[in-house]
C-alpha cells in the first residue's frame, strides 16, 4: 500500500498542480476549463528546453512556468474584460485551440546524429532528461512533490500580500471593490497571470514524468478534472484543491477502491457533494484569504 | 472556393440542430449544461451498438436514441438542476461530474468505447448543381434545421405552450399567477430540447457513418460556441452564427489546409470573443463616462 502511494506521488503531484492553477481563477470569481493551455505551454517549453538544447532541469521547468505565465498574460488582456458564462466559455475555446495547436508543434533537431524535438500530431518523445542524468523514480516523486509544495507556499505568501488579498474581494464584489480603488480587472489578470505560471511548472514536471507527451494529454477533460477536484474540496484554503485531489487521486486511482470504475465514482461523488455539501468539503469564506 | 462555401453551408446545419439545441437550454431554460453533448453521444452509441447486435433497421434505432436519450436527459435535468439549487455554478459543475460518469459507463459498455457503425441510408447519393456537388444527407440536415428553427420559433413566440414555457424558466412566482403548471412545462422543454439534440446527434453520426466517445466533448464544445456567437436573443442568429462556423471552418481548411480546420474554426472563434470582449468593455466605459 505505502508502496502505491509513492508511486502515484508524481500524479499527485501534478494533479494538485493543475489543481491549484484552477483555485486562484476560481477564487477570483470566474471558472476557467482552459487551464491545461498554459500547462501544455510549460510542458512543450521545458521539454524542448531540456532535449534540444541541453539545460538543466532548474531553469527548464523556470522557463516553462515563464511560457505558462506568459501565455495567460497574453490571453487574459481579452479574457478579463468578459465575466461569468462568456469567460468560461472562451477558456474552453481557448483549451480546445491549443490542443490542436500543440499536434502542430513540429520542431526536429540533430543531436548526437538523432533527431530530436516534438513531431507535431506524434507527439514528443524521447523526454529522458530523468534517465540521461539517472535520477530514480524516487527522487522523481520527489522532485515532483517539491514543486507541488513551492506552488503551495507560493499561493500562500501570494494570498498575503495586498495583490493577493485583493483577489477574493474582486471575486466578491467587483463594483464595491473598484468603488475602493481596486482595479478589478488587473487583479484577475494578476490571478490568472500566477495560475498560468502554476500550470506551466507542473506541464513541466509532467513532461518529464511521462518522457512523451501529445496533444491529447492536453484535452478539455484535464482541465474540467482541476476544476472539479477544487470544487470538491471547497475554496476556503489551499487545503481545498489539496484535499480535492487527494481523493481522486489517492483514495481512487492510487488504491483503486472502485476498481476501474473509478471516475464514475468520482463523478458521483462530485454531484453527491453538489447536492449535499455544495460549497465543498471545506466550504468556502466569503472574502477569506487565498 | 464556391464548392468550400456550399460544402460549409451544408455541414452548418449540423451545427444548427446542435445550437438549437443549446439554444433551449440555455437561452430558454437557463441551464448551463456541458453533459448535454455527452448525453447526446451516449444515446445514440447506446442506440447504435443495440441497432449493430440485434440487425434493426435505422428508422428503429433513430426510435431507440430517443427513447434512451429523452428519460436519461430528464433524469439530469433533475439531478443538476432541481436537486442542486444554490447556484447556476455548482449546478453547471453537477453536469461536469455527470458528464465524467456517462463516459465512463459507456467505456465499460458491452462497445467498449469503440465506434459504433450508424447506417447512413443516403451515403452515395449525391446533387450535383452545374460545377457543385452536394451530399444529399447534408442537404437534408440543412432542410431539417431550418424547418426545426422555424417550428421551435413559432412554438415560443406564438403558441401558448411556448409563452408557458417561456414564463415557466423565467420567473416561477409570474408562473404560479398564471396558473401555469411549471414543471410539466418544464419536463415538457427539456423534452424538446432532449429530442433536438438527439436528432442532432444523429444526423452526425450518420453523415460519419458512425459515433465514437469523442463526439461528446465535440458537441458540447460546438454547442457552446455557437451559443457564444448567435447569442440567446433569436433562434435566427443562432443558425446564422452555426452556418457562418461552419463556413468558416469549411473554407479556412482550404485555404490553409485540411488539417487545419479546428484549428482554424477555434481560432476564428477566439478572435470574434476577443473583439467582442473589447467592444462590450469600450460600451460598458462609455455608459460610466
Amino acid at each position: 500500500m505505502i508502496g502505491d502511494l509513492v508511486a502515484i506521488a508524481p500524479l499527485f503531484a501534478v494533479s494538485l498542480i493543475l489543481a491549484l492553477s484552477c483555485y486562484i481563477v476560481l477564487k477570483s470569481g470566474e471558472i476557467s476549463f482552459g487551464q491545461q493551455t498554459f500547462f501544455g505551454a510549460g510542458a512543450y517549453a521545458s521539454g524542448i528546453l531540456t532535449v534540444m538544447f541541453g539545460w538543466p532541469l532548474a531553469p527548464a521547468l523556470a522557463a516553462g512556468a515563464c511560457a505558462g505565465l506568459t501565455i495567460a498574460s497574453l490571453v487574459g488582456i481579452s479574457l478579463c474584460r468578459l465575466s461569468g458564462f462568456k469567460f468560461t466559455l472562451m477558456t474552453l475555446v481557448l483549451g480546445e485551440f491549443a490542443k490542436e495547436a500543440f499536434a502542430k508543434i513540429e520542431w526536429r533537431r540533430i543531436l548526437n546524429c538523432y533527431p530530436v524535438g516534438p513531431e507535431g500530431p506524434l507527439g514528443f518523445s524521447n523526454i529522458d532528461y530523468y534517465y540521461a542524468n539517472g535520477i530514480g523514480k524516487n527522487e522523481q516523486s520527489l522532485i515532483a512533490m517539491l514543486a507541488a509544495l513551492l506552488c503551495v507556499v507560493a499561493l500562500y505568501v501570494y494570498g498575503h500580500t495586498n495583490s493577493g488579498r485583493r483577489v477574493p474581494a474582486v471575486a466578491d464584489d467587483p463594483i464595491l471593490a473598484a468603488a475602493v480603488g481596486i482595479r478589478p480587472r488587473t487583479v484577475r489578470l494578476q490571478a490568472l497571470a500566477v495560475s498560468g505560471a502554476i500550470a506551466g511548472l507542473g506541464g513541466g514536471i509532467f513532461a518529464h514524468q511521462a518522457t512523451f507527451i501529445e496533444a491529447s494529454n492536453f484535452s478539455l477533460m484535464v482541465g474540467v478534472h482541476a476544476v472539479a477536484y477544487t470544487l470538491l474540496g471547497g475554496l476556503a484554503s489551499v487545503l481545498g484543491p489539496i484535499l480535492g485531489t487527494a481523493l481522486d487521486i489517492v483514495l481512487l486511482e492510487g488504491l483503486r477502491v472502485v476498481g476501474s470504475y473509478r471516475m464514475v465514482a468520482f463523478g458521483s461523488l462530485l454531484v453527491l457533494m453538489l447536492i449535499l455539501r455544495p460549497r465543498g468539503l471545506l466550504g468556502d469564506r466569503n472574502g477569506g484569504p487565498l | 472556393m464556391l464548392q468550400a462555401v456550399v460544402e460549409g453551408l451544408a455541414y452548418g446545419g449540423l451545427y444548427a440542430l446542435l445550437g438549437i439545441g443549446f439554444f433551449l437550454t440555455y437561452g430558454v431554460l437557463r441551464r448551463i449544461d456541458l453533459a448535454y453533448g455527452t448525453v447526446v453521444m451516449t444515446s445514440v452509441y447506446l442506440a447504435a451498438m443495440i441497432a449493430a447486435s440485434m440487425k434493426l433497421p435505422w428508422p428503429v434505432a433513430i426510435l431507440l436514441t430517443f427513447s434512451i436519450g429523452l428519460p436519461l436527459s430528464l433524469m439530469i435535468a433533475v439531478i443538476a438542476f432541481v436537486l442542486v439549487r444554490q447556484d447556476a455554478r455548482f449546478s453547471m459543475a453537477a453536469t461536469l461530474g455527470i458528464w465524467m460518469v456517462l463516459e465512463e459507463l459507456i467505456l465499460h459498455s458491452p462497445g467498449r468505447g469503440r465506434g459504433q457503425p450508424v447506417t447512413n441510408p443516403f451515403h452515395t447519393a449525391m446533387l450535383e448543381i452545374g460545377d457543385i456537388q452536394l451530399r444529399v444527407d447534408q442537404i437534408l440536415i440543412l432542410v431539417l434545421a431550418l424547418a426545426l428553427a422555424g417550428l421551435v420559433t413559432v412554438c415560443l413566440t406564438h403558441s401558448r405552450v411556448g409563452r408557458a414555457i417561456r414564463v415557466a424558466s423565467y420567473d416561477a412566482d409570474v408562473a404560479a399567477l398564471l396558473g401555469i403548471a411549471r414543471i410539466r412545462t418544464l419536463t415538457l422543454a427539456t423534452l424538446i430540447s432532449a429530442g433536438i439534440g438527439s436528432l442532432a446527434g444523429w444526423s452526425f453520426a450518420m453523415t460519419q457513418s458512425g459515433i465514437d466517445l469523442h463526439f461528446g466533448m465535440w458537441a458540447t464544445v460546438k454547442g457552446l460556441v455557437i451559443l457564444a456567437l448567435g447569442g440567446t436573443r433569436h433562434i435566427g442568429f443562432i443558425v446564422t452564427a452555426a452556418l457562418g462556423l461552419g463556413m468558416a471552418e469549411r473554407v479556412g481548411s482550404e485555404v490553409i489546409g485540411a488539417g487545419y480546420r479546428d484549428l482554424v474554426g477555434y481560432g476564428v472563434i477566439l478572435i470574434l470573443l476577443a473583439t467582442e470582449a473589447f467592444v462590450r468593455s469600450g460600451e460598458r466605459n462609455l455608459v460610466q463616462s
